[in-house]
């Protein structure tokens, strides 16, 4: 490992074992990718790096059509920059040990695009939208897709999902716990 | 007021979403952030009775917004009460922004005409009472959609106080926007207060207030913190017991070292997919089941084996042996001399052969049954002997249970997420919020994803269509269809299974006959190999049938997939049964030695050809070319199919009409699944046969594993068809499940029933050629046991012991099989509680702007 492990004292190591769902080795293996996005300038644990060379370089996250709002979901400050332990939050929360509960929260998050928190019809065309790529549903499918979509989920049909009703039929979409994984 | 003494029925015939709602929901539409050239303005219901045509959706008249459940539940409230219809916000104040038409609009212009002499207060943000009845009446989206324009910041969102949300909602979402930092500073304060938190936490709302009453007055403001206080004491953050975490975590930092591959499945993952790389767990899975196996195999049979004297089995066998010990001395030797007979004159090329087949040289070492016997090792108190038969039958039986114990325990994993959901599952919801691997990290992949994706929605919307038109003729066509196709599957089947059956039925008489080498190999293959040809082609013409058959794309993935299961395990059950009527049935009179095909003649080779001397190193023999031929087939089909169709399809796509149909080559998950299945059961089958199967199973997985991967990411294109993960994931242990099932039965069965061969094996000295089996070695074994430990023993097996043992079991499932159900109802009612407040909460709603409408209507201006 060669130097790393200094970087962290071995309290703060205990702390971040603590407090995400990464062990130590794996805690360390995200900081290299960390520093590597910076091209080992941020060698220092309190560096920040810019929201787009996260976004441009994590290769996960650059064909993720979604990339814009994960970053905004866990940057912790709001001058469009992610410290590591931003970063470290996020691979924690995708990381294939992450409970369902708090990947739902995120996921959530996520596609609540004007963060009012509900995903409302907006959002979800916005999903989808962003799902399909150049080209797009006609509108017909699209409101049909929508319409399916409260069908199933909105139970006090307000037209929108709030996060219980959201978190409760995630319980029924059987491919959440895979989909929304990063591998280290 | 005039008129209204009205119902709010009479107004919105069947109304479920308040009007206001609606509308909001229209000029949400026009407030920001996205492109508005989509007419918003439909709802579900328009939708639905516009594709429905003639589908029981017809009862409702058009354009109405309604669905069964909230309708009677707002005819309750409206039978209840003779209401006053819930204000209406007046249209004028967003006419400068242009409406799209809609079917709703329509409906609701009836209502404006009705109604034009309510007064209705105006919207206008700097009116604060309309303010209020504003952001309580429309749903909670809208209250933040004017908060967003406020404030665009997020943090803001967080630390400054919003009262106009819930208490509730407010610290639910405050503890939800927590960051790892704030998590770790709020770690460390918890540390330091942690004593006073625990009383903290005990205090309920009723003593808190209590408290609060003491101190000062109540006042709304102390109220709310009281309730923020009671709620952030349940919400439970992060509060895992710590230790057993650490632990936990230890365990999983100590596997993480022997973790491999997954820089392999990390790169596979990001060009194919979580689907694909399922396939490649579920491979690796198989090979560490398989190196599990390999090693208990290893340590107690091949390594003893070795390891200990005598040498020969006639060594073992002491001067004043029983009856039994002398014959099977007899029968050894007659195999023996017949072996080395055959043996004598091979060429190099035949040696070659042998190595393919599994006879001559290769037949008499350790990789087969025949070659086992007892051996004794040197105490220091004098000579023991290793039961081998023992052992044998043992690690045997301990490979199974294992085996089963893994299959369970990883198909729960699997099916914890989705059993009894099948019904229940939010088909759309998971299509779109769990559509996107969050794991791709190529390009092409995220583009062809994004396509499959596009399609995916498409033929699921068309399929939905489809079913609301409901054709009548046209099924019956359809139906006319299946039955044939059905029909032809069945037969094609059918006569796979007597090609399998002929072959190997010939195989026994071709034998006998003098061939030539080349000739022979070939005889010697052909039911494998025929076997293996229909494994191979059998499945594609099953693709092409299911097409006619015109099932929805997910029911023709799984019907394709039970055919060619069912191809795989007929056509292994056909081998071993035709194995099982030639060695083993017949009458016992014209038995020796424990075999039926033994042909009594020890000098002339070629008399003997077709003579089995030791049945069960047959069967081993027969496994071990299903098992070679199998791995050669894979390697074959990746270089003489897939690798030239790539360079074809490279050089040519463009030229060539018929090539770019072909398309290139695609991973195809099922079918090779089904091939993986039936490598892992083909190694169980032989595992008793020829103990080091196991071993070449595992250097199967590992090479399978490579060569899989190197043609996935040279020579396949990603399939543009969506394969569910979750699903195939279970799916893959429940057909491994029946594999198991399917082999564990015959493999009982002759443990229990058979009388094994007295020339070769580790159960010759037990057999007595017509009744003892195999299984004897375990009674001898407890019998010889201490009197006590023996009795206990017995005990278990006896009716005493079972019958209490099974009513038990039986009563713990019915006992889970009510819990399940009680939480399905429990369930179910909580769904319904749910639908309920959230009607609540709307009518309570339009009360409140009901009496707030006639406060301003007392005093206008």
């Amino acid at each position: 490992m060669g130097g790393t492990p200094s970087i962290f004292t071995e309290q703060e190591l205990d702390d971040y074992q603590e407090l995400t769902y990464f062990t130590k080795k794996e805690i360390l293996h995200v900081h290299k990718r960390f520093v590597e996005l910076e091209q080992g300038k941020a060698k220092d644990k309190n560096a920040k790096i810019p929201i787009e060379r996260i976004k441009d370089d994590l290769p996960e996250l650059k064909v993720n059509p979604f990339k814009d709002r994960i970053c905004k979901v866990f940057s912790s400050s709001d001058d469009g920059t992610m410290s590591f332990e931003d970063f470290l939050d996020m691979m924690s929360v995708f990381s294939e040990n992450a409970p369902k509960s708090v990947k739902v929260e995120y996921a959530f998050r996520i596609y609540d695009f004007d963060e009012d928190d509900v995903i409302s019809s907006r959002d979800l065309q916005e999903v989808v939208n962003r799902l399909t790529g150049d080209q797009q549903l006609s509108d017909e499918d699209m409101q049909q897709l929508i319409d399916n979509i409260f069908e199933e989920a909105d139970l006090d049909d307000d037209d929108s999902l709030s996060f219980a009703e959201f978190e409760h039929v995630i319980s029924k979409a059987p491919d959440f716990m895979n989909s929304f994984r990063i591998r280290l | 007021m005039k008129g209204t003494n009205l119902s709010y029925a009479d107004y919105i015939p069947l109304p479920v979403r308040d009007p206001a709602i609606m509308e909001d929901r229209q000029d949400d539409v026009h407030d920001t952030f996205l492109t508005d050239d989509q007419p918003q303005g439909q709802s579900r219901g328009d939708i639905r009775a516009r594709h429905n045509g003639g589908s029981h959706y017809q009862k409702y008249p058009q354009g109405h917004h309604m669905y069964p459940l909230p309708t009677q539940i707002y005819d309750r409230y409206v039978d209840s009460s003779t209401m006053e219809r819930p204000p209406k916000r007046e249209r004028s104040f967003r006419h400068h922004e242009p409406e799209p038409p809609s079917d709703y609009e329509m409906g609701t212009n009836v209502n404006m005409n009705d109604s034009q002499d309510f007064k209705i207060p105006s919207f206008r943000q700097d009116n604060p009472v309309a303010t209020i009845i504003r952001r309580r009446n429309a749903s909670s989206r809208n209250r933040s959609t004017i908060r967003r324009r406020e404030r665009e910041d997020i943090n803001d969102y967080v630390e400054v106080e919003d009262n106009h949300m819930l208490p509730s909602i407010q610290i639910q979402r405050r503890e939800r926007h927590k960051t790892l930092k704030e998590r770790r500073s709020s770690k460390k304060a918890g540390i330091v207060v942690s004593e006073n938190d625990d009383a903290d936490k005990a205090k309920s709302f009723r003593e808190r207030y209590a408290e609060t009453k003491e101190k000062h007055d109540i006042t709304p403001r102390h109220l709310a913190s009281i309730l923020r206080e009671t709620a952030s004491a349940k919400i439970t953050d992060w509060t895992r017991p710590k230790k057993w975490d650490k632990i936990t975590k230890g365990i999983r930092e100590f596997f993480q070292n022997f973790s491999i591959w997954s820089s392999h499945m990390r790169v596979i993952e990001g060009r194919f997919g979580t689907a694909i790389m399922s396939y490649f767990r579920f491979l690796r899975w198989l090979m560490f089941l398989n190196a599990y196996i390999m090693i208990i195999q290893f340590f107690s049979i091949t390594v003893p084996y070795l390891a200990l004297s005598p040498r020969t089995f006639t060594d073992t066998v002491p001067p004043n042996a029983s009856k039994f010990i002398q014959d099977a001395q007899l029968c050894t030797q007659n195999y023996s001399i017949y072996h080395e007979n055959n043996m004598r004159n091979e060429s190099d090329f035949q040696k070659f052969l042998d190595f393919l087949l599994g006879t001559g040289w290769m037949e008499r070492t350790v990789l087969f049954y025949g070659e086992y016997f007892n051996k004794t090792y040197y105490m220091p108190d004098g000579m023991k002997t290793y039961d081998m038969g023992l052992a044998y039958l043992l690690s045997a039986g301990v490979s199974f249970i294992i085996s089963f114990i893994l299959i369970v325990k990883n198909s729960s994993k699997a099916i914890k997420g989705t059993f009894g959901m099948e019904k229940s599952v939010a088909m759309f919801v998971n299509k779109v919020f769990c559509g996107w691997d969050y794991c791709i990290r190529n390009k092409k992949a995220a583009k062809v994803k994004k396509k499959s994706l596009l399609t995916d929605f498409r033929e699921s919307l068309e399929e939905q269509r489809k079913t609301w038109e409901k054709a009548e003729e046209s099924r019956i066509k359809l139906f006319g269809i299946r039955v044939g196709m059905n029909l032809l599957i069945f037969g094609i089947l059918a006569g796979a299974l007597f090609l399998v059956y002929y072959t190997t039925d010939r195989l026994v008489e071709l034998q006998k006959e003098k061939l030539s080498e080349i000739v022979a190999l070939i005889v010697q293959y052909i039911p494998t190999i025929t076997i293996t040809i229909l494994n191979f082609i059998i499945p594609i013409l099953f693709q092409k049938i299911v097409v006619l058959e015109k099932y929805s794309s997910r029911a023709e993935i799984n019907i394709t997939l039970a055919r060619s299961i069912i191809l795989r395990l007929a056509s292994l059950v056909v081998l071993v049964g035709t194995l099982y009527r030639l060695l083993i049935l017949g009458s016992a009179d014209f038995k020796t030695c424990g075999n039926n095909k033994w042909a009594d003649s020890t000098n002339s080779t070629s008399a003997t050809k077709g003579s089995i001397k030791c049945w069960e190193t047959y069967v081993g023999q027969q496994i071990y070319k299903l098992v070679l031929l199998d791995l050669i087939v894979e390697v074959i089909i990746v270089v003489i199919v897939q690798f030239p169709r790539r360079l074809i399809y490279n050089k040519y796509q463009k030229k060539h009409k018929l090539v770019q149909k072909l398309g290139p080559n695609e991973f195809d998950l099922t079918q090779n699944v089904i091939d993986i299945i039936y490598t892992q059961t083909i190694s169980w089958f032989g595992m008793f046969f020829s103990p080091l199967i196991p071993f070449i199973t595992f250097l199967k997985c590992v090479i399978f594993f490579y060569v899989r991967k190197w043609t996935v990411l040279s020579n396949c294109a990603p399939a543009e068809k969506t394969n569910a993960t979750s699903r195939s994931n279970s799916l893959f242990m429940m057909v491994l499940l029946l594999s198991f099932v399917f082999v564990t039965v015959p493999i009982g069965y002759m443990v229990g029933y058979v009388p094994p061969s007295q020339s070769c094996g580790p159960f010759r000295v037990y057999s007595d050629n017509t009744t003892n089996v195999m299984f004897d070695t375990i009674s001898l074994t407890i019998k010889s046991w201490p009197n006590t430990a023996r009795d206990i023993f017995f005990f278990f097996g006896t009716v005493g012991f079972l019958v209490p043992v099974m009513i038990l079991l039986v009563l713990l499932m019915y006992y889970f099989w009510l819990l399940g159900q009680g939480y399905k109802k429990r369930e179910q009612l909580l769904t319904i509680q749910l639908k309920l407040e959230g009607q609540d909460k709307k009518f309570l709603l339009s009360q409140v702007n009901a009496i707030l409408m006639q406060a301003d209507a007392g005093n206008p201006g």
